[in-house]
């Protein structure tokens, strides 16, 4: 990043400086495009104990929750750059990291139907003991350039290319060099295979082993390990994780493994024995990274990484003598609103005149002290209550019942007090529900430390743009602009994520919809739901399979996640979770981000969101229904179940 | 390399039934849903021998003649075999109805046999917008993808690590497949370069390039790195991939075919013709049956006399 020259005259109203180096600092938020940087940002989250020493570990967790930094921090160029490029630090090095991102646009060529899978096993474990020896031959060569010389003897050389069969050589540059020159060999080879031929192949993980048994025959790697940390696993195809499984369950001394996975793309743990399979805790560590953070340790872990990028904000700005007002401080930054606070933030005075006079008078018709003005939330809520309950005899009554029963409506105040807001300025133009504060900002995320860092600069940049100085506390309103405008980036780029894109998008309109409008209904229906699972419903095998596998998207996508309602289900089982919408896309429909309660959906209505949106919406949402009777009454039958067979005051 | 100026070798004619090619010649064609793959009527001149291909299932590495035999894609001796088969004549490849993970590689073999290749394409007089008003893509040509893959033949296996790649999408009507392929590399801004096909077939065709794939062009500011080539020439297409190459020389050129046919073809003669590195990948698309509608010019493009016109410059005989 290109720091502003000190003592530069710069125009105070130009924002442009703060703007452009609050989006160096925070836009980059892909660990791969950071580059050098990445180390620079380097947190150690709260797991990063359980990913040391030698154990195989599998880092299961959606885009953007770390895995990459977390594996690239592991490798021997984080190592070293977390150790500000001290080359003396390489002597302390327990173990050696070498990164390796699967890319899928070169591992899917090695399938196809001109060889049996067996060939292909064959084939695939050739070419990941040439990546592996090319890596570990990579990092001889990165020791080289630093002034570590640590010369392979020609025998050793020799040893190991005689497990690829390649011919004798005298040095590990040799080698290096003859193993892009089969890397090159095979290309072609797998361009044509359908010809035959081909190259010999080696056993799986033996060129690998030998290598590494040489190094750690010298002094300089004697009694230090090789991590091989594998990124974006699920971009194998089932039978190349496998072959990698395999390596994992036979892993031998001196070298280990760990993997970055998005949820559900480890489609297969078994190995290539037959009924063998990776088990955890016996074989590796699973290390499912949403789970692995409860609110607490993400805000914690998210304070760590957002703070680093405001220091480093706050000193460029400071070399530029621009220091902002106050310290780089998130929770002064980006404040939030109690529920009162943002009762009035949404304007419910103007519509609660009328309440106060009537508890005025009901208090003397029934003889009791003059009530402690209730809150103004509480008023909204028993204006509210009177107009959503009209059986409960309007006005009067409910205030009557207010003030006779104050814990009812304690509880009442509890469970639907929150909800009440979703409602204060439904069908009006502007902010419906704020979206605002450090905490609800983490919230909105849900563990997911690349949408965070989307949140926290838009919010800033958001305040700057409206007049606010950096450092400033950033209107609640503009965090609100902030939370819509990043929810509709990552809804428009659902339909980018998966080759099942469009009907993924679809259906989190659809679902979105739904929990929008059962929000706006406030205290009609019950509180809070923002969760769905799926009711009995016989489909055809076609269906349960489009519906297993959209299932699986959404929830790898990120368009859904998921909580394990049956514990004791295989991990990749997915049809008997409880789901909801991610909450980033919250602010978007106006529902909550806070998982509160569920309803049920019947698998042909969430099929219906997708195929035939608004006929499957009109009758949930109460638009109404052009004709489709037969459709339309299942799908109301199904929204009135979930709303009413539910347990309202038991929140869980 | 040094590339030709114009003019470049290719021939416009009006329609279909306008097109010559020379007597002798065999062209290879399928006939696809689109009305514009359909020859109802014939081929008029009926000079040259038409070789029919058939498919099967939209991720098959192969395909099928008449007579049942099956032609493997990722195999240099078969399609040898295939070409000597259709006699000595020049050959022309119509790429309008074959499949994108099929014609590259029938380009390449034929340009491998020594003889005269031209290929064909059929531009659509339309293609169809999307029904729903409410939805916030333009076009929905294809029904589905089945995933980014390397196309056939032109995969790349060598150990280059991602940072040095450079991305180079084609940019279409459908602004979703080019996301996925970016979202999936999740390339850096700075190395994806976009192409969009303008001056297009129509010409309000490019406008709508931009507003189709407007989310992926806006996000991180990727419209600062669009490029313009005619929609309906490969050649300039080829003359835009040299340059990019020459501008990150040490990187592998990974092209997403997801733009316009020609485009496809430019970027598979780059593949076969240049001498960097150069990936192909697709993502195979289950079009839709009414995607376009009726067929409007047809293009004739040299791609023999294109390859023999290429000549090595002084950095290529350096390296």
């Amino acid at each position: 990043m290109e720091a502003v020259p000190p003592g530069a005259s710069i125009d105070p109203a130009d924002k442009r400086v703060e703007s452009e180096l609050l989006a160096a600092v925070f836009g980059a938020y892909k660990d791969e495009w950071l580059d050098k940087d990445v180390f620079g940002y380097f947190e150690e989250p709260q797991y990063w104990p359980d990913l040391s020493g030698r154990r195989p570990c599998v880092l299961e967790g959606g885009r953007g929750t770390g895995k990459t930094t977390v594996l690239r921090g592991m490798s021997y160029q984080g190592q070293f750059a977390r150790a500000e490029h001290n080359i003396g630090s390489v002597g302390e090095w327990k173990y050696f990291g070498l990164y390796h991102k699967i890319d899928a646009g070169r591992v899917t060529a090695m399938r196809g139907e001109e060889l049996e899978e067996e060939q292909w096993i064959r084939l695939f474990s050739h070419y990941l003991n040439l990546i592996l020896c090319d890596s570990l031959c990579g990092l001889l060569a990165w020791l080289e350039q630093h002034g570590i010389a640590v010369d392979l003897p020609a025998a050793s050389c020799t040893a190991v290319a005689a497990t690829l069969n390649l011919e004798p050589l005298a040095s590990h540059q040799a080698l290096a060099g003859a193993i892009r020159e089969s890397l090159d060999h095979f290309e072609s080879y797998v361009n044509n295979v359908a010809d035959g031929g081909g190259p010999r192949l080696s056993m799986r993980g033996a060129p690998v082993e030998r290598l590494i048994d040489s190094l750690r025959e010298q002094t300089f790697f004697a009694d230090r390990s090789f991590v091989f940390l594998v990124d974006e696993y699920e971009n194998l195809e089932p039978y190349q994780q496998r072959v990698v499984n395999t390596l994992v369950k036979h892993t031998k001394p001196g070298w280990s493994w760990k993997i970055g996975v998005r949820e559900l793309g480890w489609k297969d743990t078994s190995t290539l024995a037959a009924s063998e399979w990776l088990e955890d805790p016996a074989d590796y560590r699973r290390i499912p990274i949403t789970s692995r953070f409860d609110d607490a340790a993400f805000r914690t872990f998210a304070a760590q990484v957002c703070s680093k990028r405001l220091q480093r904000l706050w000193s460029e700005l400071a070399a530029a003598g621009r220091e902002p007002r106050g310290g780089p401080d998130l929770e002064r930054l980006l404040p939030g609103l109690s529920d009162e606070e943002e009762a009035l933030a949404l304007g419910v005075e103007k519509q609660i005149l009328e309440v106060e006079p009537v508890l005025g008078r009901v208090a003397r018709k029934l003889e009791m002290e003059a009530p402690t003005r209730p809150s103004p939330l509480t008023q909204y809520l028993i204006l509210h209550w009177s107009e959503t309950h009209p059986d409960e005899g309007g006005l009067d009554a409910v205030v009557e019942d207010y003030l006779r029963n104050p814990e009812k409506w304690s509880g009442r105040q509890v469970n639907y007090g929150r909800q009440a807001l979703f409602s204060v300025r439904e069908g009006l133009s502007g902010i419906r529900k704020y979206y605002a504060g450090w905490e609800v900002l983490c919230r909105l995320a849900g563990s997911n430390i690349r949408y965070l860092l989307q949140l926290v600069e838009q919010s800033i940049l958001k305040g700057i743009v409206a007049g606010g100085e950096l450092g400033d506390p950033v209107e609640p309103r503009w965090q609100t602009v902030a939370a819509f405008e990043i929810a509709e980036k990552n809804l428009r780029q659902l339909e980018g994520r998966s080759s099942e894109g469009a009907q993924l998008q679809r259906l989190a309109l659809g679902l979105g919809r739904i929990f929008g409008e059962l929000a706006a209904r406030g205290a009609r229906g019950a509180p809070e739901v923002d969760q769905f699972e799926l009711g009995e419903e016989r489909l055809s095998a076609t269906e349960e399979d489009r519906l297993e596998r959209l299932l699986r998207e959404a929830i790898m996508t990120l368009a859904l996640v998921r909580e394990r309602s049956n514990k004791s289900q295989s991990p990749l089982e997915v049809k008997g979770d409880l789901y909801s919408l991610h909450p980033i896309f919250s602010a978007f429909f106006t529902f909550t981000y806070r998982r509160k309660r569920k309803m049920k959906l019947a698998p042909s209505v969430l099929l219906g969101l997708i195929d035939e949106p608004r006929r499957t919406l009109a009758p949930l949402i109460g638009d109404d229904p052009e004709d489709d009777s037969e459709h339309r009454g299942t799908a109301v039958e199904i929204a009135q179940i979930a709303i009413f067979e539910d347990d309202f005051d038991d929140p869980r | 390399m040094i590339l030709a100026d114009f003019p470049l070798p290719l021939q416009v004619y009006p329609d279909r039934e306008a097109v010559e090619l020379p007597a002798g010649s065999v062209l290879v064609h399928r006939e696809a849903a689109e009305e514009r793959s359909r020859a109802e009527g014939g081929w008029p001149p009926q000079r040259w021998d038409v070789l029919p291909i058939f498919e099967e299932d939209p991720h098959d590495f192969h395909f099928l003649t008449e007579d049942g035999d099956k032609w493997p894609l990722r195999s240099e001796k078969r399609l040898t075999e295939f070409w000597a088969r259709s006699g000595e004549g020049s050959i022309c490849i119509d790429i309008t109805g074959i499949s994108t993970h099929i014609w590259p590689i029938l380009v390449r073999s034929a340009l491998g046999t020594g003889r005269q290749v031209d290929a064909l394409y059929i531009e659509p007089a339309a293609y169809n917008f999307r029904g729903d008003p409410d939805d916030w893509a333009l076009y929905e040509l294809s029904e589905r993808r089945i995933g980014v893959e390397p196309l056939p033949g032109f995969g790349g296996l060598r150990g280059v690590p991602s940072e040095r790649l450079t991305f180079v999408a084609l940019l279409g009507f459908e602004g979703a497949r080019i996301a996925h392929a970016l979202e999936r590399d999740e390339i850096e801004p700075g190395k994806a370069i976009s192409i969009v096909g303008a001056p297009g077939f129509r010409p309000e065709y490019p406008i709508h390039t931009i507003l189709s794939n407007r989310i992926v062009l806006r996000d991180d500011d990727r419209w600062q790195y669009v490029r313009y080539v005619r929609a309906n020439c490969p050649f300039s297409l080829f003359r835009q991939l040299d340059e990019i190459a020459l501008s990150a020389p040490e990187d592998v050129l990974r092209i997403a075919l997801m733009g316009t046919r020609p485009h496809a073809l430019g970027a598979v003669l780059f593949a076969v013709l240049s001498t960097g590195r150069v990936e192909l990948i697709h993502d195979y698309p289950i079009p839709h049956r009414n995607r376009t509608s009726g067929h409007s010019r047809a293009l004739l493009y040299h791609l023999s006399e294109f390859a023999a016109g290429l000549t090595t410059g002084p950095e290529d005989e350096a390296t």
